[in-house]
């Protein structure tokens, strides 16, 4: 039999023991982790044995147990208790701490943390029972099998903690046999490891089962599996009975907002884009439009709130695409401004004030920030080695040097960060540093500049980081991050450049200087609401009245967590500082990465051409958030989670109840008598609602999500039990019954579309319009009150969502597959060769192609009649079978074109 | 979506399986943490814990030793499908879970009986019970669509 292993894989540890323990004898085969398997059903990394009947076993466990079998030790009770326990208990344990360890880089007591329960079980087990082993007084498959899985993640006994004594006693006892001992020194080779830890890095980071119920998944399922109680059914059917007047009455803030006391005063920021760069999706899921979502939800729920972002507009990168285009800096910006204004306006973005950082306001405070750290003796002055090109004659920005990364040796590695390991780097310790411009290499040169002392700001940033994370909503990779960071060593950090296009240094000897942009942006967040308010200090030298939260993706955190509030702290003048720092993980581009040079991906200013509307883009984006860890788009993910989300759950739904009111009670809203299951199902909605706010109060918007496209399969499976359609034929009580179901179920929808409003404000606006909902019920509770009472007319019901077809998504995503040649960033090109799709049902579009069909078929006519040549009226029919085509596309209808009957009888 | 999610469950496939090897009733079920394991109550000791350790031992007390297999090759065989079951199927959290597993067990059982080729085994019997709600699901969502528009 062969045994197929690769070194470094953990399973890999147990089986080669249990063969050494059992004196199996295999042939081993050594496998790399990103082989393929021997076994069709599990990863390569997993072992497999293959017998000489052919049979392959996949499971490391079965593979162990098969030993001993063969050695005549059959399975018992306890042996079998055991290994179950281990594939479902402590497996997904073991490699958390394993990835915690491997890709986080945690250390001791730490690393072993979450697998405390699993080794307090074993140890309770042993000392119960006294016995030496796990299932006995001799060795069985079961010890050889929880042993397996400990050791690549302890090591050694030390590790585990003083109190577990039997545990630690039988663990070494393990450790020491000879087939135990062999075995680790085969698999754990230190290359092996490091080959798995790259493997590992790659693979997303393993959800415990015990996290997976409170974090990633809050089931549909759960919420409605749970038992209601009495009272829950009660409060909800009185809530109910009260009505839109309970609602609270929309808060409408005075514009400019500005914090009110007594009030929840909520401070959003996004992400400051970089003007040059036209945003991707995940650009937009990762900034824009999670604080977005999360703003409108503020302003539903009654908070003060006021959202504002604006574009990063100083740097070298700025100042080189000036001279590529034969503009200034300003102009330029001025133009990228406008397009990132457009595309979050497309996306429905509701900022209160979408900005930009090359005022004057952003020169006064950032250099009043400066003066005052100066002031207190925050800052440094250094001399510096800096790359210069000599061809370009200029200083290299960070982002214009590439390299080798001096930490992971990945090749393309940036001057300021590498994209790979993620370390920040200084640019003159990449090793073959090239200028990005001309390919030249760079020389390094002296130069002065100027450091925050971040040293010396530990002491305050410290107690403000604990005291932040006690009280606010840090997403764990933020927190991860930033512990890192300060784990490794603060240093002083460089805040000024040898450029122009920036905010001049306000001192003497660095007047030719500007500010580096990393001081510079978050200081944007300030002088941008500067020029939405002159009282803009009410926002942001008020922390005991704003609640702040910061939005971004996970690689800015260190900027948001560390320098800046190192900054703010430092120039002690009462900042607001960041309270909730929501930091996403990356969304990824069907199997690869969005990249602009290969035309990869679906960037913000081409979505709009893709016919699919903003709301959709904007659910499908949100519910694939990366929280937590990454995701990715894909085409057909999108078409499927349209065509069974929005299209057959809840588009299904609300047309449905809105509908039934229309035909069958004369667009009003009939009398309703609850009845019990009502009421349940009242409460079961409740508990949805809930859910959403707790989810919600916490930014965990995709999971929210969830939540409403919960509510609204629950108002199917209410439908479509209650048959209303058929009800409404019977007898008195039986429409009585089609009046109540149709008045929950339209209530149903009119609260779908206030808690859709955040995901998807233009449908909630549509449904808002047909169901005629007042808009003072545009306003977000705790339960779940009737809000269309019996008498209410509602108006014109439509279908909401339109279906996306096969060949249109087909079509998208080659157009976005990316393209071979390297061109100049899509921005400044002309719009993608014109459309064979058009926004569905774009009326111009559909007559200008309607004429020209009926034109082409003239001239075929014409040509037929005249007997023309056989290629060429086969060449001008293929052109009037492609015009109806698009036709038929731009109709929304699928393009099934009838093949010509003679050419069927040939 | 987590068969793990429906409380109880663990307890009612035992008691099935007890009627299916013709046991007397009388077995007591319990369930402990938070993935509702099964446990069986038993007069001394801690008890039995574990959906797959109890139908094996259930299957032993019946003496219907051959629903283990016989030979190493198949009880390894059969233990392998028992894990599977609890940790992947599950264990499973998504529809997408729920569709590479039935799609795995389709090309496994393409030229194969049962679970472990010729023979039945407790193994056919758990993964029944285990995907029985999972393919009354993919019957009920093709019925969901309904037509009174």
């Amino acid at each position: 039999m062969r045994l197929r292993v690769a070194a470094g894989g953990p399973a890999a540890l147990k089986v080669l023991a249990a063969a050494g323990a059992a004196a199996a004898p295999v042939r081993l085969v050594w496998g790399g982790p990103s082989e393929r398997s021997l076994a069709p059903l599990s990863p390569p990394w997993v072992p497999a044995l293959e017998l000489d009947s052919g049979t392959v076993l996949f499971s490391a466990n079965a593979i162990c147990q098969f030993f001993f079998l063969a050695r005549g030790e059959e399975p018992t009770d306890l042996t079998n208790q055991w290994l179950e326990w281990e594939a479902t208990e402590l497996q997904p344990a073991a490699s958390a701490a394993l990835y915690a360890q491997l890709v986080h880089g945690k250390k001791g007591l730490e690393a072993v943390e979450a697998l405390g329960k699993s080794l307090a079980h074993i140890e309770q087990n042993l000392s119960r029972r006294g016995t030496a082993y796990l299932a006995g007084d001799s060795k069985s498959v079961a010890d050889v099998v929880v042993w397996g899985t400990l050791f690549p993640v302890l090591q050694d006994e030390t590790s585990l903690p003083s109190e577990l004594q039997a545990l630690r006693t039988w663990f070494q006892s393990m450790t020491l046999s000879e087939a135990c001992r062999k075995a680790a020194d085969s698999v754990l080779v230190p290359k092996a490891l490091l080959e798995f830890k790259s493997y590992l890095q790659k693979q997303p980071p393993p959800c415990l089962a015990m996290e997976r119920a409170t974090s990633n998944e809050p089931e549909e399922e759960e919420g409605s599996e749970r038992a209601l109680t009495e009272e829950e059914i009660t409060a909800a059917a009185d809530a109910w009975a009260r009505g839109a007047a309970a609602l609270p009455k929309p808060w409408q803030p005075q514009k400019p907002v500005l914090p009110v006391e007594g009030m929840r005063n909520v401070l959003i920021t996004s992400a400051l884009p970089y003007v040059n760069n036209v945003p991707h999706l995940g650009n937009i899921i990762g900034c824009v439009l999670s604080a977005d979502t999360f703003a409108r939800y503020c302003r539903l729920r009654n908070w003060n709130t006021l959202y504002v972002c604006g574009t990063d507009e100083y740097g070298t990168a700025t100042e080189t695409k000036a001279v590529e285009e034969g503009l200034t800096p300003q102009e330029i910006c001025n133009k990228y401004n406008t397009i990132h204004a457009d595309i979050y306006r497309w996306f429905d973005i509701s900022f209160d004030y979408f900005g930009r950082t090359t005022t004057p306001y952003q020169t006064t405070i950032a250099q009043d920030i400066f003066q005052r750290l100066l002031a207190r003796g925050f800052l440094l002055q250094d001399t510096v080695e800096q790359l210069q090109c000599e061809d370009c004659q200029r200083f290299l920005a960070d982002r214009f040097v590439e390299g080798t990364c001096p930490f992971c040796s990945y090749e393309e590695a940036r001057g300021d960060q590498c994209d790979k390991c993620g370390k920040l780097i200084n640019a003159v310790e990449l090793k073959n540093p090239q200028c990005k411009l001309c390919r030249g290499v760079p020389v390094v040169k002296p130069t002065q500049h100027l450091f925050l002392d971040l040293p010396k700001l530990e002491e305050r940033l410290e107690p403000w980081l604990e005291q932040s994370w006690a009280t606010g909503d840090w997403t764990a990779n933020a927190r991860y991050i930033t512990r890192s960071w300060i784990r490794d060593g603060l240093k002083p950090r460089c805040i000024t450049r040898d450029l122009k296009w920036g905010t001049p240094v306000p001192l003497d000897g660095f007047r030719d200087k500007v500010f580096y942009v990393w001081f510079d942006a978050p200081i944007g967040y300030l002088s941008i609401t500067a020029n939405y308010t002159d009282q803009w200090e009410r926002w942001w030298k008020n922390p005991q009245q704003v609640e702040l939260y910061n939005f971004m993706a996970k690689d800015n955190v260190p900027f948001h967590s560390v320098i800046f509030p190192c900054s703010l702290l430092g120039a002690e003048d009462n900042y607001t500082l960041v309270n909730h720092l929501i930091a996403t993980e990356y969304l990824n581009y069907e199997d690869g990465k969005f990249s602009k040079s290969r035309g990869v991906g679906v960037f913000g200013d081409m979505a709009k051409d893709t016919g699919i509307p903003a709301d959709i883009w904007r659910f499908y984006l949100l519910y694939l958030r990366p929280e937590g860890q990454d995701s990715a788009f894909s085409w057909s993910d999108l078409m499927l989670k349209n065509n069974s989300e929005l299209l057959n759950n809840l588009g299904n739904f609300i047309n449905r109840a809105g509908m039934f009111v229309c035909k069958f009670f004369g667009g009003t809203v009939p009398d309703m008598v609850l009845t019990p299951d009502d009421k349940r199902l009242l409460a079961r909605v409740t508990l949805e609602l809930r859910q959403y706010h707790q989810l919600l109060e916490k930014v965990r918007i995709r999971d929210a999500l969830r939540c409403i496209l919960s509510i609204s399969r629950h108002g199917n499976q209410y439908i479509q039990v209650n048959e209303p359609w058929k009800r409404i034929k019977g007898d008195e009580k039986d429409r009585q019954r089609a009046g109540t179901v149709t008045g929950v179920a339209v209530n149903m929808a009119s609260l779908l579309a206030v808690l859709l409003q955040p995901y998807m404000p233009s449908v909630s606006s549509a449904i808002q319009g047909q169901l005629c909902i007042p808009p003072d019920c545009f306003v977000l509770s705790h339960d779940f009150t009737c809000t269309l009472p019996p008498g209410h007319h509602v108006g014109t019901v439509s279908p909401l969502f339109q279906k996306l077809e096969n060949n249109q998504i087909e079509a998208l995503r080659k157009r976005f597959g990316g393209r071979q040649a390297k061109q100049s960033p899509p921005a400044s090109e002309p719009p993608p060769a014109p459309a064979t799709l058009g926004p569905p049902g774009d009326p111009q579009l559909i007559q200008e192609l309607t004429e020209e069909v009926a034109k082409q078929g003239n001239y075929v006519r014409q040509l037929k009649a005249n007997k023309a040549e056989k290629a060429q009226v086969d060449m001008e029919v293929a052109k009037l079978l492609q015009l109806k085509k698009q036709l038929a596309l731009a109709e929304g209808k699928s393009p099934e074109i009838p093949v010509p009957k003679g050419k069927r009888k040939k | 979506m987590a068969a793990s999610a429906r409380p109880g469950l663990g307890a009612e496939e035992l008691a099935l399986l007890e009627k299916l090897l013709g046991l007397p009733k009388g077995n007591k079920y319990g369930v402990q943490g938070e993935r509702k394991v099964p446990v069986l109550q038993t007069n001394n000791g801690p008890g039995l814990t574990g959906l797959t350790t109890i139908a094996a031992h259930l299957v032993k007390q019946a003496k219907k030793d051959q629903l283990l297999g016989s030979t190493a090759e198949e009880k390894a065989v059969v233990q392998q499908w028992l894990e599977y079951r609890v940790t992947r199927v599950d264990g499973g959290c998504s529809k997408e879970d729920t569709g590479i597993i039935l799609k795995d067990l389709n090309i496994y059982l393409e030229d194969k009986v049962y679970l472990a080729g010729n023979i039945f085994t407790l193994a056919d019997i758990l993964m029944y019970y285990g995907l029985h709600h999972v393919m009354m699901l993919g019957k009920s969502i093709q019925d969901y669509w309904i037509t009174d528009q």
